[in-house]
């Protein structure tokens, strides 16, 4: 499975968010894999930036990571909307706004999950934010 | 370990040693075990009476973090001579404290106390030719008030006692003794040769103790440093301080010094400036701390760090006897740049790293607390408002580092002032002192003559106590596993401040 059917099947929620013409158009251009390695490593950034850049004790409750995750879901809100209306404007496509702002939203809640993935890689190392946050049980 | 007694002669005893457990409790190790045994007849004086609590609550420190190497606080072990006769398997009986308490003498005139009353005429005749009516009836439950003639007769009973019979049996080859006293007073005037004279004849009980007789023995004798204010119903009278020196200093050329029986002794005092209450004893006898007494209790570190080879003493004889005094840059106000070097570098580090501490424990703890940060809750930390309900926090940490706190202050407001820290210190209706407060808004600008280390783009660093948290959660990071969570703690802000110290300051 190449990289652009991997972000595929993850962007489309295994098929919950397939929709239709705009996500084969998607494909196609090969969207997938650009949104998902620009999702990943701005979320992996964000993470990072929170707790070994900012690291800092005023700065490192579950509020502040909270606020992480919050530019992390605008960012990629950004991404997911402007990235395909660019490529597809440019090829003549024409989609509905509504498809735009539906992917900028599924490619924001999926990197909400990639940034999740990233907290729990990173929040266990050396740093004022160790620990945190503490979104389940025990430590975790 | 070897063991060093300490003998605590009358309340400059008492105050020597109470800084003493001050520097200690910073980090300033001796390789002794420090057994401290003050003398003192004046059981509610308040300075000693400090200074026993202060010594209790080190102790109880020392045992929950003994043997913790990350930990730098509170190394030094200090016992009581009950416990080293414990430890040794004796039963004799011995005083289960720091203080020896003189028999006979509570509520006691001195003429009840020598029976003056049944001796014949011409005994009679003979004491009233050595002591003043003022003396025979002096109350020796405040102590002797200025009067070696009688401190020289009632401390006789200490070198007779079943005390000092178990700390001579409980002596050994490598231990080593130090007396600390005041020459211008009465205990420790009177105390100091006697005991010395004791120690050297080296027969105690009808025994004899080679190894007491060879003892390595060390001194300070605290020369006047303070005045105390005229009252003519007071027997006190600084006004007889210099010539009550004078006359103990000639008696000590023949007796200590003439005769080399003493290893080393350190000899200290100040112009008089200040002037103290006058209060001949009791509870309400407490004199701010003085840094006279610091630099004593350096003079014990420095007697302590001496090679063995320096203390050679033959058949009761010193084979090298030195003598030692103490000098500052010419100040009235004493910050760590005006110590000399080598004075300056075995303290500044560790009082300044125990500051510190103090301030987070003061101000931060509960808020840290409150923050969770790492420090507190992670790598298996777990310090919250239970933690610091138990005993080990709230009562002997907490008061010693409130005393300590007073101490700091205490000695500041002194003449002459030893002032390493900008603090403003806190007093209550009677002017005694409760606390310091300081301007938190830079905690680095603190230590008096050492500026703050600034890099660059110092507006986007961590500052204040943001910055001590920082250190605080790398420390306890690194620290992984550790005993128990007293021992984590104090090895937490052990390594913790020693980095941000050495970060900003030194």
């Amino acid at each position: 499975m190449d990289l652009n059917a991997f972000f595929a099947m993850i962007f489309e929620w295994g098929g919950m968010a397939f929709r239709g013409s705009f996500s084969n158009e998607l494909y196609a251009e090969g969207l997938y894999l650009t949104v998902g390695l620009i999702s990943s490593i701005v979320s992996l950034f964000l993470v990072l930036l929170f707790y070994f850049i900012i690291n800092r004790p005023s700065f490192s409750r579950w509020q502040h990571w909270a606020i992480m995750l919050f530019i992390n879901f605008i960012i990629n809100f950004v991404v997911g909307f402007f990235v395909p209306q660019n490529v597809f404007n440019s090829l003549g496509n024409d989609f509905e706004i509504m498809e735009y702002i539906s992917f900028g939203l599924i490619a924001s809640l999926t990197t909400t999950v990639f940034f999740v993935i990233w907290t729990y890689c990173f929040k266990w190392w050396k740093g004022n934010a160790k620990g945190t946050p503490k979104l389940f049980f025990g430590k975790f | 370990m070897a063991k060093l007694y300490i003998f605590g002669i009358g309340g400059t005893g008492a105050r020597v040693i109470k800084s003493l457990s001050m520097l200690l409790a910073s980090g300033v190790k001796t390789n002794f075990d420090i057994v401290p045994i003050l003398i003192d007849p004046d059981s509610a004086g308040g300075d000693l009476n400090r200074t026993i609590k202060l010594l209790r609550d080190y102790q109880n420190i020392h045992k929950t973090i003994d043997g913790y190497e990350q930990n730098n606080f509170f190394k030094n072990k200090i016992s009581t001579l009950s416990d080293i006769v414990t430890e040794k398997g004796g039963g004799a009986k011995v005083f289960d404290g720091f203080r020896f308490e003189l028999d006979g003498i509570q509520n006691d005139r001195f003429k009840d106390f020598i029976d003056f009353n049944s001796l014949d005429a011409n005994n009679k005749n003979l004491v009233k030719l050595l002591f003043s009516e003022k003396n025979l009836d002096a109350d020796l439950g405040v102590g002797f008030k200025g009067n070696p003639n009688i401190g020289s007769v009632v401390l006789n009973q200490f070198t007779k006692s079943e005390v000092f019979q178990s700390f001579a049996d409980s002596y050994e080859a490598d231990d080593r003794i130090f007396i600390v006293s005041s020459i211008f007073g009465g205990t420790g005037a009177a105390g100091f040769p006697l005991l010395l004279k004791n120690l050297r004849k080296g027969k105690v009980g009808g025994k004899n103790y080679e190894h007491l007789k060879n003892s390595r023995i060390g001194a300070i004798s605290v020369l006047p440093y303070f005045k105390v204010k005229q009252n003519d119903n007071s027997e006190i009278d600084s006004h007889g301080f210099i010539t009550k020196t004078k006359a103990a200093l000639h008696y000590y050329a023949r007796n200590i010094s003439g005769n080399n029986s003493i290893n080393s002794l350190y000899y200290i005092g100040d112009s008089a400036e200040n002037t103290y209450e006058n209060i001949e004893g009791g509870t309400n006898q407490k004199n701010d701390a003085h840094f006279i007494e610091l630099a004593s209790a350096l003079s014990i570190v420095d007697f302590a760090n001496t090679e063995d080879i320096y203390l050679e003493t033959k058949n009761g004889i010193a084979s090298n006897p030195t003598y030692k005094e103490f000098g500052t840059k010419d100040v009235r106000q004493i910050s760590f740049n005006d110590l000399f070097d080598s004075t300056k570098n075995s303290i500044i580090n560790n009082l300044t790293e125990y500051f510190y501490f103090n301030l987070f424990l003061k101000d931060k703890m509960t808020w840290a607390i409150n923050e969770n940060y790492p420090f507190v809750s992670e790598d298996g930390a777990k310090f919250d408002i239970n933690f610091i309900q138990q005993s080990f926090y709230k009562n002997f940490l907490s008061d010693f580092n409130r005393e300590f706190r007073i101490w700091i202050a205490e000695v500041f407001r002194n003449q002459i002032s030893f002032a390493p820290f900008s603090i403003n210190p806190v007093t209550n209706e009677q002017n005694e002192i409760t606390d310091f407060k300081i301007d938190t808004s830079s905690i680095f600008t603190l230590v008096r003559g050492i500026p703050e280390r600034k890099g660059v783009f110092n507006t986007f660093k961590q500052k204040n106590f943001e910055l001590f948290v920082t250190h605080l959660n790398n420390a306890s990071h690194k620290l992984g596993d550790a005993p128990s969570p007293q021992k984590r703690f104090m090895g937490v802000f052990s390594q913790g401040i020693k980095s941000l110290v050495n970060k900003k300051l030194l």
